[in-house]
């Protein structure tokens, strides 16, 4: 029974600065957050954000060579194909790309004395960014990693072509792969016209 | 229990009768081991005589131990070892010596160039009679061409340096971009979006693995941000890179002097 009172008197004498805390009419030192009323109201939509393009682009051949020697009881078929990892995104207004090709079963550069370009293709103004040369292995495995401080919002198709080795001409050469960017979907919602301020006049 | 005593006494005495002797526990040290030493034929002295005083040149030098001397040092086929500039130590800058080293057999390909930005519109603002406008120079490396081996990599890795003063900080709208340009083509290749930080001055640093040889200017432009068009706008500064140093010059550097 004592020990009871005990702890009775205890938690009571706990709980008087919890109350003094909790409780708007004690003034103390320590004081709670209230999170009553207008406080609690927020614009903050998790919808709106930088844009960012962060996805992948699957490359598929514009050329079908399956090899020689294929079929029931020879050789496996060749696809060549791939994959475009386009990262594009913004860090306090500094814009940042990268882009991670990959790809396989493409013809073995050392044995063709070619290498292969890729390039992010703007379908509307025709113009093509070149991120890079990449040779391949035996089985037509590369690899190629390009980062720049630029965005990548104006490209559609990501291509690889094939150029010869040490080649000085920027322009393009045979198409091998390509894939479609999958364009980002930025929630901009349109201003509402009964919100706008149309009749301030600033001067700038 | 009682012969303890005396046992301990016995060998307290044994070890400071081993010490005074100096036989030690055998090995390299005690004097049985240096009489050993002394009447060893594969001992040092015994081995390799009495006045033998180890070479400068390592014994791996002198070719292969089974004594076929023409290779090494005492070889007289060995072209290594018997030029004029054959000492132990390099010679330097000495005249006297022959030297055919080359510092542009690298034994890799290597792409150098530097050019100097310059504002492409005419520069209006004078300061002390002085035109102050937009400048800056672009420095491009790259290393590795298609005839790849050893340090030679067959995948070119190029690097491009810029740095720009007196750069007007652009609006919020507006962004620099550094552009390289090929005027037989026509195309121009974007290397990125550069910041104009304090003092009206921009640094810009990029690494592809591209060859960027093929190119004739590089130039910044000023672009809309974000921009919709990827083409490149108005041009604020532009550098010829020039030729290449990678190509011989066969009539000598002052040929535009005298050829007609």
């Amino acid at each position: 029974m004592k020990r009871l009172v005990a702890i009775l008197l205890i938690f009571s004498l706990f709980s008087v600065p919890v109350l003094g805390y909790v409780l708007k009419e004690y003034k103390t030192s320590v004081v709670a957050e209230r999170r009553l009323g207008e406080e609690r109201v927020t614009h903050y939509d998790p919808r709106v954000q930088i844009g960012k393009i962060n996805t992948v682009a699957h490359l598929e051949p514009h050329y079908t060579d399956i090899g020689v020697g294929v079929g029931r009881g020879g050789y496996a078929p060749v696809y060549p194909r791939g994959t475009a990892k386009v990262e594009s995104s913004e860090w306090h207004g500094y814009p940042r790309g990268n882009v991670v090709i990959k790809v396989k079963e493409l013809p073995y550069t050392e044995r063709t004395g070619e290498m292969f370009e890729a390039w992010l293709v703007d379908l509307e103004t025709g113009y093509r960014l070149s991120v890079g040369t990449f040779l391949t292995l035996l089985g037509g495995v590369g690899e190629l990693r390009y980062s720049a401080n630029t965005y990548f919002d104006a490209y559609d198709v990501v291509e690889v072509t094939v150029e010869p080795l040490g080649d000085l001409d920027p322009t393009p050469g045979a198409v091998v792969l390509s894939g479609p960017i999958a364009k980002p979907d930025y929630y901009n919602p349109p201003a509402k016209s009964s919100k706008m301020l149309t009749d301030v006049i600033r001067d700038v | 229990m009682k012969l303890i005593v005396p046992v301990v006494i016995v060998l307290v005495l044994a070890i400071a009768v081993a010490g005074i002797h100096d036989v030690g526990w055998g090995g390299y040290a005690g004097e049985a081991a240096k009489l050993r030493r002394s009447e060893d034929p594969f001992s040092r002295q015994n081995y390799f005589g009495l006045n033998y005083s180890r070479s400068l040149v390592n014994f791996g030098m002198t070719g292969p131990n089974y004594k076929i001397t023409n290779t090494g040092r005492r070889g007289a086929f060995s072209s290594v070892f018997n030029l004029d500039t054959n000492t132990f130590y390099a010679q330097g800058r000495n005249p006297g010596r022959i030297s055919n080293f080359d510092p542009n057999v690298r034994g890799f390909a290597q792409l150098d160039v530097f050019a100097e930005l310059l504002p492409f519109e005419a520069v209006e603002l004078e300061v002390n009679d002085k035109p102050v406008g937009p400048r800056g120079s672009a420095r491009i490396i790259g290393r590795g061409n298609e005839y790849g081996a050893g340090l030679n990599n067959q995948v070119t890795r190029s690097q491009v340096f810029i740095q720009a003063k007196n750069l007007p900080p652009p609006s919020m709208n507006y962004a620099y971009e550094i552009w390289l340009a090929d005027e037989e083509s026509g195309y121009s290749l974007s290397l990125g979006i550069m910041d104009v930080g304090a003092k009206f001055t921009g640094q810009f640093m990029m690494e592809m693995t591209r060859t960027l040889a093929g190119f004739d200017s590089i130039m910044i432009t000023k672009e809309n941000y974000p921009d919709v068009d990827p083409t490149p706008g108005e041009v604020v500064l532009l550098g010829s890179l020039g030729p290449t140093r990678d190509r011989l010059n066969m009539l000598g550097a002052d040929a535009t002097e005298w050829l007609r």
